[in-house]
């Protein structure tokens, strides 16, 4: 029944040497950022604060980020294999929303019934398709009827969640198909009655398609591998709202399945203020869909970012109290990640402010700067480099280049994002879409255009202007070139249908 | 065991900092290392010969009244000390009397002698016929004059035979341009403008007649003037001047060190090599060669970016005041062997 090494998990356990080398590493990329601060902040540095302060949070703010990940690295823990025990009852739901193609359910359906465990598998239906109807008939699904529920995903699992009984409950997204071991996998975990719920890994099929999905899957290789892994041994991995499995009395405890825009993480922000603990399997047992295009892209980044916002603004401050210690960082460090839009367009505009107008966040030599930076450089390089080797699958290792250029594409996102949390906009949760969308999207990348026309304009005038001769004019348009140069790619995404001339990519 | 975890388990990110804190000297220490190692490899592969010197020594240079008329007595001062300078410095006027042209004999002199010649380049006016009218009081030198190409023959004449010349040597233009006792200086501190301008002017009237061996030293008093800098396409080198004057005067005796250090730091944001033009220390109120071994020691272990030192060797150096002070080297045998000693363990160039 068990298979002695199960697809998609590189590793069980990791070794002591392990361990010594990544404490070694991460201790010196501590000390290079401090030799990097200690030199950034000498009082010696001519400052105009007023562009000073936004260019050391950007700075440091990126740094930041990378410490985070090497903190993570540090608490990194596989959880053992249990076999799960007979006789637990286990529902498997599944939502269908308005608009969703039936084709995905008929792939998803017989797959969730031909998972070995024995379970019911309910399809939670709101589509309002007669088609669904006769699918999960075909198929001996139970549909529950969900038409006229209100609260999106969360609405309709808390309404399912009345009408059955199961001690187990596994939510998962229509467009994943599961694999016949998936409840062997996490079930045993429950044995802890401690155990609120158990996350597994979030993989892709279609990650091949286009640029923008190869690049949103390498966003997510390290949050499923060392980040959650991370999560792990400090007591704090999260709901993951695409195929979580929950123990039912976890979610009465806390009145059901959270109705938020980033409702798998208030669920589990809940769950663990409420006391229960949850366990992460890294291991590959459904593959889902990952936004194809651009547009679709961007909407799954405006819902999450704007939630972690709100989480962060109005319920954080309430309930971290009742986290235990490292959960408080954890969950801080997480709704706060989507800051990272302010340190993009920070170094995105202050080149161009620099050239036109001549004005200096700061005075320093430019080889001070340089060999300041590389031991930092070098030991993020190197750790970078190491870490690839608890990366769930072979495949994933690498530099994850798409996933940086993505994300350095998705500032305005973000930026709007914290704008509509501040002012208490509404973003509407809509679930992903899980279809590509054709067209070209030139509206989105306005923002971008005008960076680009912004920096090459400044570069044009910095040439000439009497500034040309000042030592920082040469590193400032080497800056404004490589920010053009670094939003091309998002770019070309949101016109890449102008290149496909209808052509299916493969 | 779980009641000490659970007492170590908060303390863990305290011990971590607090160790990160302690052993942050040795991290620095350890990485100036390797950055210095990477300078002397970088050295060793070769940079341009008379721009910055090569294995990571420093270049030795002296002014002497007599140099680079006379050489021989340099000549003797060379062979005690068992090495030879790599700068003679001698200083020129602007004007139109014969000795205000460039000193074509004395380079190829100084060429001959294996040395790099230092110039120090006053501009001068009063020696311009146009500005010995009668009557005519100010002898201020107009920055914007000299931008606007008033002077425009004298700088293109002298920059001319600096191209028949043809090879390397510095040119320390307008020096201590921030010091308010020279001529050019007072301008330049109102309109810092006029002097960049002027400094570019000149600059720019080299290029077009081709001289392409000048090494340009900017070169203000004390800490450096930042609002004077021309910019770094205009300079090739920074240059300072370091004096203690001892007890002359209402002077005290000030450590190498006290003088140096801010302007060392000042100096460095513009990443050119720099150079002490000019250095010196009264005989009167201290040691005066532990003062020059304390100097050595420094520039050896803390100011590594000073690539070049000249001896300001003037024993009789008029000073405004009207007393005299000697500021020479050259006759004081303890200097001398401590000189010799350095010349042995290599940080100035070997012959």
């Amino acid at each position: 029944m068990h298979r002695k090494s199960p697809p998609g998990r590189s590793r069980d356990c990791i070794s002591i040497t392990e361990r010594v080398i990544t404490w070694l590493l991460v201790f010196v990329g501590s000390e290079a950022i401090l030799y990097f601060a200690i030199w950034w902040f000498d009082p010696e540095h001519h400052v105009r604060l007023v562009f000073f302060v936004p260019l050391s949070f950007a700075t440091f703010w990126l740094m930041y980020e990378s410490s985070i990940y090497w903190f993570y690295l540090l608490g990194l823990k596989i959880p053992e294999r249990r076999p799960p025990g007979n006789g637990i009852t286990v529902d498997v739901f599944t939502t269908a929303a308005p608009g969703e193609p039936a084709e995905m359910f008929e792939k998803a359906l017989p797959a969730l019934v031909a998972i070995t465990y024995p379970h019911k598998t309910y399809l939670l239906d709101g589509s309002g398709n007669p088609q669904l109807k006769t699918l999960a008939e075909r198929f001996a699904v139970e549909r529950i009827d969900c038409t006229d529920v209100g609260g999106a995903k969360a609405g309709k699992i808390n309404y399912a969640l009345k009408q059955t009984s199961g001690e187990i409950i596994l939510v998962i997204d229509p467009d994943h198909i599961a694999e016949p071991h998936f409840l062997d996998t996490v079930l045993g975990h429950f044995e802890d009655r401690q155990v609120g719920f158990v996350q597994v890994v979030q993989a892709y099929y279609n990650q091949s398609a286009s640029f923008v999905a190869r690049a949103a899957a390498e966003q997510t290789y390290g949050f499923y591998g060392q980040i959650l892994m991370g999560m792990n041994g400090y007591g704090s991995p999260l709901v993951i709202g695409a195929n979580c499995t929950f123990r039912r009395k976890a979610l009465e405890s806390i009145g059901g399945h959270a109705v938020h825009l980033v409702e798998d993480f208030v669920t589990s922000l809940r769950l663990h203020a409420e006391g229960w603990n949850s366990v992460y399997v890294p291991e590959i047992v459904a593959r889902g869909l990952v936004p194809e295009d651009i547009n679709s892209y961007f909407n799954q980044q405006l819902k999450w970012a704007t939630g972690m916002f709100q989480v962060l603004f109005t319920m954080l401050p309430k309930i971290v109290v009742s986290l235990k210690g490292w959960q408080k960082l954890c969950y801080l460090m997480s709704s706060t990640y989507y800051f990272v839009g302010l340190a993009i367009s920070v170094n995105l505009v202050l080149p161009v402010v620099f050239l036109f107008f001549g004005i200096w966040a700061v005075e320093m030599p430019i080889r001070g700067y340089m060999i300041h930076l590389i031991p930092f450089a070098a030991t993020f390089l190197i750790i970078h480099r190491y870490s690839q080797k608890w990366m769930r699958d072979r495949s994933e290792r690498g530099w994850q280049w798409r996933g940086l250029l993505l994300k350095l594409g998705s500032w305005p996102i973000y930026l709007l994002s914290l704008l509509f949390a501040m002012l208490g906009i509404k973003v509407s949760y809509l679930p992903t879409s899980k279809k590509r969308q054709r067209g070209i999207f030139p509206l989105l990348v306005l923002p971008h255009i005008l960076i680009v026309v912004l920096s090459v304009a400044s570069i044009a005038w910095g040439l000439h202007s009497p500034l040309r001769d000042f030592d920082g004019t040469k590193l400032m348009i080497f800056f404004a070139a490589l920010n053009s140069l670094l939003m091309l790619p998002t770019i070309a995404a949101a016109f890449s249908a102008l290149f496909q001339r209808g052509q299916r990519s493969q | 065991m779980t009641s000490t975890k659970n007492i170590i388990k908060p303390l863990l990110p305290v011990f971590y900092i607090g160790l990160l804190l302690l052993s942050f000297p040795l991290f620095d220490a350890a990485f100036t290392s390797v950055l210095s190692y990477l300078r002397v490899a970088a050295g060793r592969i070769g940079t341009s010969v008379g721009v910055v010197p090569k294995n990571n020594a420093i270049m030795l240079g002296i002014y002497k009244p007599e140099v680079p008329y006379s050489m021989t007595r340099v000549d003797s001062l060379e062979n005690m000390l068992g090495g030879k300078f790599d700068i003679f410095s001698f200083y020129q006027t602007w004007g139109e009397r014969e000795e205000d042209n460039f000193q074509l004999d004395l380079m190829r002199a100084i060429d001959r002698h294996g040395a790099i010649a230092l110039i120090t380049w006053e501009p001068w006016i009063t020696e311009f016929a146009r500005n010995k009218k009668p009557g005519i009081q100010n002898n201020r030198t107009d920055l914007q004059e000299v931008a606007d190409g008033v002077y425009d023959d004298y700088v293109r004449s002298w920059a001319r035979d600096a191209v028949v010349f043809g090879k390397p040597f510095y040119l320390r233009f307008a020096h201590e341009m921030n010091n308010p006792q020279y001529p050019w200086s007072a301008a330049a501190k109102e309109k810092p403008g006029e002097f960049i301008d002027a400094w570019r002017h000149v600059w720019k009237l080299f290029k077009d007649e081709g001289a392409k061996n000048v090494l340009w030293v900017w070169s203000p008093k004390g800490t450096m003037a930042h609002e004077l800098y021309p910019g770094g396409e205009y300079v090739d080198w920074v240059g300072t001047g370091v004096f203690n004057y001892g007890s002359y005067g209402e002077e005290v005796w000030q450590s190498f060190e006290y003088i140096y250090e801010p302007i060392y730091r000042s100096a460095l944001r513009y990443e050119k090599p720099i150079m002490i033009a000019e250095i010196g220390c009264s005989p009167l109120g201290g040691n005066q060669a532990q003062w020059f071994a304390d100097a050595l020691k420094g520039l050896q272990t803390r100011y590594h970016e000073t690539d070049a030192i000249v001896f300001y060797n003037n024993p009789a150096d008029q000073t405004l005041a009207g007393s005299v002070i000697d500021w020479s080297v050259d006759k004081n045998a303890e200097i001398l062997d401590m000189l010799k000693r350095e010349v042995e363990y290599g940080i100035f160039k070997k012959n």
